[in-house]
C-alpha cells in the first residue's frame, strides 16, 4: 500500500509502458477483438473512447470522475465490479489509470491493435446478389428453362439420373393443390405441349389461388384474429388484413409494393379514400404483433416491439434479430445498436390497443372513413377523450420515470428503502390503472366508426439501448437505422424529427442492393412448391442457418424476380414450368445410395396434404364447402359488452363451411384439428409446416364426423346418376385420385363392395364404407 | 374382436415385413430413445394447482399476524388454518392438507421457489415452458422429445384437464418441437381422447374398412418402398385401431378394486372445482403403468381456482377435493413399487402475499412459494430452502424455475444443456441459458 502511494508521486504514466499492458491483461478478453461487451473495446483508440452501450464513456480525457472505467474497477457491487471475477486491480494500478486519465488519457495514434473485425461479412447471404451464368449441361434435351440447367448441372456432376416426368394425373393433382389448396376439378391436362402452362394460367387466375398463397403469408406473419394477451382479446378488424393479403396475391402486387404497404401504407400517397383504406389496412402486419399481459400500467410494449422485430427479421430478411435485444448477436453480425436502431422506428409508431383485462376497449384504431366524417361522429366525445387520454399519459410517464429511478437506485438502496419505494410506485401504478379504466369506459360509449387494426405515426424519437434487454435500464441513444451489415442507412436528421422512419425502412428493405429480401422470398416460394427450400432454413439465412444447396440458382431466381418487378406469379410460372417440378417422385436405387435426401433434385419430394388442404378437400368432396369468401365480420360480441379477463378469456368459436383460411383463429386456444395436423402457430413465424404422422391423426380418419360426412356426401352425389357399379367406381376414383382404377384395383374394390353389400342395409351404405376406406389411403393424403 | 398387428400383417400378402419395420424405425418421432445418462426416473406425473396456492396456508405455514411487532399496520395474516408436523419427518403442513401431511415423509419439499412473473398466464407458462412471454415448448414436450414413449398405443404426453389453464393450449404445446410431442388433452368424461369412437352406426364395418385401406396402402407402398412416412402412416392406423380399445381401457377406473377406489376417494360425492380430481389421479397411475412418459393433471381451469384474492376459505374447499386423491397417488405408487422410477411433481404458478388483501384474501406473490417432488430419486422427507418469518422472501437457497426444470430432466436421464433443438438459428433448451441441477435434493 505504501509503495502505491509513493508510486503516485512519480511522473504521469506512459500509455505503452503502463496502461496498455493493464488493459490487455484485465479488460480485452471481454472488451477487445473477440467480444465487445457493453459496446466497448480497448484494443483500439476509437473503440475505447466511444460511447458505450450504457450511454456513458469509459474514458473521459482529463476527467477521472466522469470516466466509467474508474467507477467499475473500484466498485464492490457484484454486478458492477470489473473485472467481474478474479483478482481486483491493485490500488497502485487504479491510481495509475486515474493519473493517466487526469493527464488527458494520451493514446498514441499509431497504437491500433488490429483492424476492426467483421466476422460474418464473408458469409454468403450478405454478399450482393449475383447474376450467375446459366450453366451448360451434357444432355440438352432435358432442361426446359434455366432452373433446370442449374439443377441439372449439379446433378450430372454427381452422376445422378433424373426421375421421369410424372404422369398427367399426378401433375394435375400436384398443380391444383400447390396453387389453390383444392383438388383438381379435371382429370387430365389440356392437350398439347403447353397443356401444363395453360392449366397453370387457369389456376393462377382463380380467386382460390390468392386464398392458398395468402395462407402461406399468414403462416409467416403469425396471423390471428385475437391479440394473444392473457385474455386473448378478439380483433374483429383483423380479417381486413387477411383479405388484403388474399387480394394482394390475386392481383400479383409487386413484392416491393406489398412490403412497403405493410410497413408504411399509411404514409403513402393515396388518390382515393378506398386506396387510403387499403394501404392503412396493410399495416395490420405491424399491428398483428403479439400482445402480452393484463395491465395497462407497466404494459410490456418492449416485448410487443420485440415480436415485431423478430417477425420482420425472420419473415422478410431471414435473420434472427432477437438475440441482439440483450447483447450483440453471438453468431450473426447484428449488434445491439443495429437492433435498437430498428426498435426506435417501431417505438415511434403508434400501435392500436386491442383491449386488455384492465383496459377492455379498443384504442388508436385508424378510421376507415374520411377524417372529417370520423371527427363529426366522435365530436360530442372528443373533449373528454382528449382529457382522459392526457391524464393516462401523464400518469404513465410519471410511473415509468419512477420505475427507471428505482432501477437506478436498486444497487444502493437498503431493503427498507426499496420497500418504501415499491409502495410509492404501487400507489402510482394504481392511479394509472384507474386512469386507464376511466378512458376505456368512456371509449366503450363512443359510437362505432369503421376502423382498421393498423398502425399510425407516434412520437418520433430515437430509442436508447436497453441494457440486458430491460427497458428500465436505458443505455446509449442510437439513431434509427438499418443494420450495418445490410447497408447501415440512417434516418436523415431532418426526417428523424418528423417521422417514425417506417417509409425509409421499407425503402432500405426493398432496396435491390439489399442481399436478403429477394433471396428470402424466392426461397420461401420454392419451399412451398418443393417442400424444402434451396436454403433449408427459410427464416434463417444467418451463420447458423443452412447453406443453399444451389447458391447460383438462388441468385438467378432472386435476380430474375427483381427483373420482373417482384412478380410472385412470374416466379410460379418459372418454377411450375420447369422440368424439375415436373419430375415423378419415384425412387432409383443408385440415386438413393448417393443422395438419399434428394438434395440434388433427382426426383420430386412426395408431400402430405397440409391441414387446410385436407379439410377443404373433405368438405368439397362431401358437397359442403362454401367457396365464397368470408366478407362479413365474425359474430364477435360488441365492444360495449367486452369483459374478457384471464380468468374468463375470449374463447368462442365461429365455425363455418367456408375455406380454412376464413376460420377464426385464436392465439391462446389452438384448434385441436390444426394442432393434430401440424397447422401454423399463430404466435410465431411458421417457416415450414411439419408433415407428422401420428396415431391421433389416424383416429381422426377413422372416426371424425368430418371424414364420415365427406364419404356420405360424396356417395349421395355419386348415386344420383344411375350407372353400373364399374362406372360409379370410376367416377369415385377420379374424384379422389384424379385417375381411373387399374384393372386389378377395380377387381379388388368391386369384390370388396360385394363383401360389404350383404352387411349393410342399403347399397349406399356399402358405397359409403368403401369411400371411407379410400379417403384413408396414403394415395389420397399424399401428393406424388 | 380386435385386430392385432400380427393378423393385419398376415392379411397383407403384399407387405414385405422386414422392409416395413426398417422404415418405421427410421421415422417414428415417438420411438423410445436412450437417455443421456442412467437415471432413476422413467416418467413424470405433474400435478398443477391452478391460480397460485398460498404457501403460507399450506406447505410453509407462518404464524405471524398483524405486523412484525404482532399488531402493526402491515396487515400481516398468518396461516389461517392451523398446522402440524408430519410424525416421521417433522415437515409442517397446514390442516387443509391432512392426508398430504401424512405422506410428507415421501416428499422433497422446496419452500424457496421463485416465480418467473407476478401474473397468472405468464407464470403458468413460465412453470411449464421456462418462458413467461414468448411461446416455447412445454416441459412434457421436451421429455417426450428426449425420451420417446414406451407405449405406442397411447400418446407420450397426456394432459388431463377438465378446463383450460391460464395461457390456454400454449401451456402444453410442442411449439417448434415436432407436433407428435404436444400434450394430448384429456377431458374427464365419455370421450377422454377425441375420435376414440366411431359416429353412431359407423363402427360396425370398421374392420373391413381398415383391411381394405391397409391392402390399398400396401399396394401403394410396394411401388414406393423407400418412403418411411408412408410406412409410418400404415402403422399409425394399426396403432389407432388399438388405441380405440387400449385408451378407453386405460381410462376405465371401474376396473379398479373397491379398496383402491376408496383410497383415492372416488366414492366421495364432491362438488365444485377439483371434484374430478380423484378420477384424474387414479387415471394418472393407470397411464403411468401403461408407459405414458409425461402425465399432467391440471386441477381446475382459469377459474374458479386457488386464486383467493378475497377469501382464504376457498383454499380449504379446494383442498378438501384434492388432498385425498393426491396423497393416495403417492401411497399407491409406493405400494406398487413405482415411486422409485416415477417423479410426482406438485407445482403452482406463484405463492400468495403475507399480507391481507380484500376481506380475507391474499394477492399474488412471486418472491417465494412452495412446490414439492416425490419419488424418482428425490430425497424423501426433505425440506429445501427457507423463507423469512412472514413468508415474503426466500432466505436460503432460492430456486429458479430453470433450476427445477434442470433437476427434473436430470432425474429422467436428460442433461438440460444437451437436450436441444435447432430452431431459427439457435439451439433452444427448456432451461434457455440458465438452470442448475440441484444435486442436494437427490438421494
Amino acid at each position: 500500500m505504501l509503495l502505491g502511494v509513493v508510486a503516485q508521486a512519480n511522473a504521469a504514466p506512459d500509455f505503452n509502458r503502463d496502461i496498455r499492458p493493464l488493459l490487455e491483461a484485465h479488460c480485452q478478453k471481454c472488451h477487445g477483438p473477440d467480444e465487445q461487451n457493453g459496446g466497448l473495446r480497448y484494443d483500439h483508440k476509437s473503440g475505447a473512447f466511444a460511447q458505450a452501450d450504457s450511454g456513458r464513456h469509459a474514458l473521459v480525457p482529463g476527467k477521472p470522475e466522469e470516466s466509467a472505467l474508474l467507477d467499475r474497477i473500484t466498485s464492490t457491487h457484484p454486478k458492477d465490479r470489473m473485472p467481474p471475477k478474479g483478482e481486483r486491480l491493485t490500488t497502485r494500478q487504479v491510481a495509475m489509470l486515474r493519473d493517466w486519465i487526469a493527464a488527458g488519457a494520451p493514446w498514441p495514434e499509431e497504437v491500433v491493435a488490429e483492424a476492426e473485425r467483421k466476422p460474418a461479412s464473408s458469409h454468403w447471404a450478405f454478399q450482393p446478389i449475383t447474376e450467375p451464368p446459366i450453366p451448360e449441361v451434357r444432355d440438352p434435351s432435358w432442361p426446359i428453362n434455366p432452373i433446370d440447367r442449374f439443377i441439372q448441372a449439379r446433378r450430372e456432376a454427381a452422376g445422378l439420373t433424373p426421375a421421369p416426368d410424372a404422369e398427367p394425373h399426378v401433375l394435375v393433382r400436384r398443380l391444383a393443390y400447390t396453387l389453390t389448396g383444392l383438388p383438381p376439378d379435371r382429370f387430365d391436362l389440356p392437350s398439347g405441349k403447353s397443356g401444363l402452362a395453360a392449366a397453370t394460367e387457369t389456376l393462377l387466375a382463380s380467386p382460390h389461388y390468392g386464398e392458398r398463397w395468402a395462407r402461406h403469408w399468414l403462416d409467416w406473419v403469425r396471423y390471428a384474429d385475437t391479440a394473444g394477451d392473457n385474455s386473448d382479446y378478439p380483433i374483429p378488424q383483423a380479417r381486413l388484413y387477411r383479405d388484403y393479403v388474399i387480394a394482394a396475391f390475386n392481383d400479383d402486387l409487386p413484392y416491393e409494393r406489398f412490403l412497403t404497404e405493410q410497413l408504411a401504407g399509411d404514409l403513402l400517397p393515396a388518390a382515393s379514400q378506398e386506396e387510403k383504406n387499403r394501404q392503412t389496412i396493410a399495416t395490420g402486419y405491424i399491428a398483428l404483433s403479439r400482445r402480452f399481459g393484463s395491465l395497462i400500467e407497466r404494459y410490456p410494449w418492449h416485448v410487443t416491439l420485440e415480436d415485431t422485430l423478430d417477425n420482420l427479421g425472420r419473415t422478410v430478411l431471414g435473420l434472427t434479430l432477437s438475440c441482439a435485444r440483450c447483447h450483440d448477436h453471438k453468431f450473426d453480425p447484428v449488434s445491439m445498436r443495429d437492433y435498437y436502431g430498428l426498435y426506435g422506428i417501431f417505438a415511434s409508431t403508434r400501435y392500436p390497443q386491442p383491449g386488455l383485462e384492465l383496459f377492455k376497449a379498443q384504442h388508436h384504431f385508424p378510421a376507415l372513413v374520411p377524417e372529417q366524417e370520423a371527427a363529426a361522429r366522435l365530436a360530442p366525445f372528443e373533449k373528454k377523450t382528449r382529457r382522459l387520454e392526457a391524464e393516462l399519459e401523464k400518469q404513465l410517464a410519471e410511473s415509468e420515470a419512477m420505475a427507471r429511478d428505482h432501477a437506478a437506485r436498486e444497487r444502493t438502496d437498503s431493503l427498507a428503502e426499496q420497500r418504501q419505494r415499491k409502495e410509492a410506485l404501487d400507489k402510482l401504478l394504481l392511479r394509472v390503472r384507474k386512469a386507464g379504466e376511466a378512458l376505456a369506459d368512456h371509449l366503450k360509449k363512443q359510437p362505432a366508426v369503421p376502423t382498421a387494426y393498423a398502425v399510425s405515426e407516434g412520437r418520433p424519437a430515437n430509442a436508447r439501448l436497453q441494457l440486458r434487454g430491460e427497458p428500465e435500464r436505458p443505455g446509449a441513444e442510437v439513431p434509427r437505422k438499418f443494420p450495418d451489415i445490410l447497408g447501415g442507412q440512417t434516418l436523415p436528421a431532418e426526417l428523424a424529427a418528423k417521422t417514425s422512419g417506417r417509409l425509409q425502412l421499407a425503402q432500405w428493405i426493398t432496396d435491390p442492393t439489399n442481399p436478403l429480401t429477394a433471396r428470402v422470398i424466392v426461397n420461401r416460394v420454392w419451399q412451398r412448391h418443393f417442400g424444402r427450400g434451396l436454403v433449408a432454413t427459410p427464416s434463417d439465412f444467418g451463420l447458423r442457418g443452412a447453406a443453399p444447396t444451389h447458391p447460383e440458382l438462388l441468385d438467378w431466381l432472386a435476380a430474375e424476380f427483381l427483373r420482373h418487378g417482384g412478380s410472385i406469379k412470374h416466379l410460379h410460372r418459372l418454377i411450375l414450368g420447369s422440368r424439375t417440378w415436373r419430375m415423378a417422385s419415384s425412387d432409383s436405387e443408385d440415386n438413393l445410395a448417393s443422395d438419399p435426401g434428394n438434395t440434388l433434385y433427382w426426383k420430386f419430394n412426395r408431400q402430405r396434404l397440409d391441414a387446410e388442404s385436407l379439410r377443404d378437400t373433405l368438405l368439397l368432396l362431401g358437397g359442403r364447402l362454401d367457396l365464397s369468401p368470408q366478407d362479413q365480420p365474425f359474430p364477435f360480441p360488441p365492444m360495449k359488452e367486452w369483459g374478457f379477463t384471464q380468468h374468463h378469456p375470449f374463447k368462442a368459436d365461429y365455425p363455418s363451411n367456408k375455406r380454412s383460411i376464413y376460420q377464426m383463429t385464436k392465439r391462446l386456444t389452438a384448434s385441436p384439428y390444426l394442432q393434430n395436423f401440424d397447422g401454423a402457430d399463430p404466435n410465431a413465424c411458421t417457416a415450414m409446416r411439419d408433415s407428422s404422422v401420428t396415431a391421433l391423426q389416424a383416429l381422426h380418419f377413422l372416426n371424425d364426423a368430418g371424414v364420415h360426412d365427406a364419404a356420405e356426401g360424396l356417395v349421395k352425389q355419386l348415386l344420383q346418376t344411375p350407372r353400373p357399379d364399374e362406372a360409379h367406381l370410376q367416377h369415385l376414383h377420379r374424384r379422389l385420385f384424379a385417375r381411373d382404377p387399374g384393372p386389378d384395383e377395380q377387381d379388388l374394390l368391386l369384390q370388396h363392395l360385394r363383401t360389404l353389400k350383404p352387411q349393410t342395409d342399403t347399397v349406399a351404405q356399402a358405397w359409403v364404407s368403401l369411400t371411407r376406406s379410400l379417403l384413408r389411403t396414403n394415395e389420397f393424403l399424399y401428393l406424388d | 374382436m380386435s385386430l392385432t398387428r400380427r393378423s393385419l400383417l398376415a392379411r397383407s400378402p403384399l407387405l414385405l415385413p422386414g422392409v416395413l419395420s426398417d422404415l418405421l424405425a427410421a421415422d417414428d418421432p415417438l420411438a423410445p430413445r436412450r437417455s443421456h445418462t442412467r437415471a432413476p426416473a422413467k416418467r413424470l406425473i405433474m400435478i398443477y394447482a391452478t391460480g397460485g396456492v398460498s404457501h403460507i396456508d399450506t406447505f410453509d405455514p407462518k404464524p405471524l399476524t398483524g405486523g412484525r411487532d404482532g399488531q402493526g399496520p402491515e396487515k400481516l395474516m398468518g396461516n389461517v388454518f392451523g398446522a402440524a408436523p408430519n410424525k416421521n419427518c417433522g415437515t409442517e403442513v397446514s390442516d387443509i392438507f391432512p392426508r398430504l401431511r401424512g405422506v410428507m415423509d415421501e416428499v422433497c419439499l422446496i419452500r424457496s421457489m421463485k416465480a418467473s412473473h407476478f401474473d397468472h398466464s405468464e407464470a403458468t407458462l413460465g412453470m411449464h415452458t421456462g418462458s413467461p412471454t414468448f411461446a416455447r415448448p412445454s416441459m412434457g414436450s421436451w421429455v417426450s422429445y428426449g425420451l420417446g414413449t414406451l407405449n405406442q398405443n397411447l400418446p407420450g404426453y397426456i394432459v388431463i384437464c377438465p378446463h383450460l389453464p391460464y395461457g390456454g393450449t400454449q401451456v402444453f404445446a410442442s411449439d417448434f418441437l415436432p407436433a407428435a410431442h404436444q400434450g394430448t388433452r384429456v377431458i374427464p368424461g365419455d370421450q377422454p381422447i377425441a375420435n376414440l369412437q366411431s359416429p353412431p352406426g359407423a363402427g360396425r364395418l370398421q374392420q373391413l374398412e381398415v383391411d381394405l385401406t391397409s391392402a390399398l396402402n400396401h399396394r401403394h407402398l410396394q411401388v414406393r418402398p423407400h418412403d418411411s412416412a408412408l410406412a409410418a402412416r400404415i402403422k399409425s392406423f394399426e396403432t389407432a385401431f388399438q388405441m380405440q380399445t387400449a385408451a378407453p381401457e386405460a381410462f376405465d377406473v371401474s376396473q379398479e378394486p373397491e379398496s383402491i377406489r376408496h383410497l383415492y376417494g372416488l366414492d366421495r360425492r364432491l362438488k365444485g372445482p377439483g371434484a374430478d380430481f380423484a378420477w384424474q389421479c387414479l387415471v394418472a397411475r393407470r397411464l403411468a403403468e401403461r408407459g405414458v412418459r409425461f402425465i399432467e393433471l391440471i386441477d381446475t381451469g382459469s377459474r374458479p381456482n386457488w386464486d383467493s384474492h378475497g377469501e382464504m376459505r376457498e383454499h380449504a374447499d379446494l383442498a378438501h377435493n384434492v388432498d385425498q386423491p393426491t396423497a393416495a397417488l403417492i401411497t399407491d405408487l409406493k405400494q406398487r413399487g413405482m415411486l422409485d422410477d416415477t417423479i410426482v411433481l406438485w407445482a403452482t404458478e406463484f405463492g400468495r402475499t403475507p399480507w391481507r388483501e380484500g376481506k380475507n384474501g391474499r394477492g399474488h406473490h412471486r418472491d417465494c412459494f412452495s412446490v414439492w417432488v416425490a419419488g424418482g430419486g428425490f430425497k424423501p422427507g426433505h425440506v429445501h430452502g427457507r423463507t423469512d418469518d412472514i413468508g415474503k422472501y426466500a432466505e436460503e437457497h432460492p430456486v429458479e424455475v430453470h433450476d427445477l426444470h434442470a433437476t427434473l430432466l436430470h432425474q429422467l436421464g436428460l442433461n438440460h444443456e444437451k437436450l436441444t433443438f435447432r430452431h431459427a438459428g439457435r439451439d433452444f433448451r427448456l432451461t434457455d441459458v440458465h438452470g442448475r441441477v440441484m444435486t442436494e435434493l437427490l438421494v
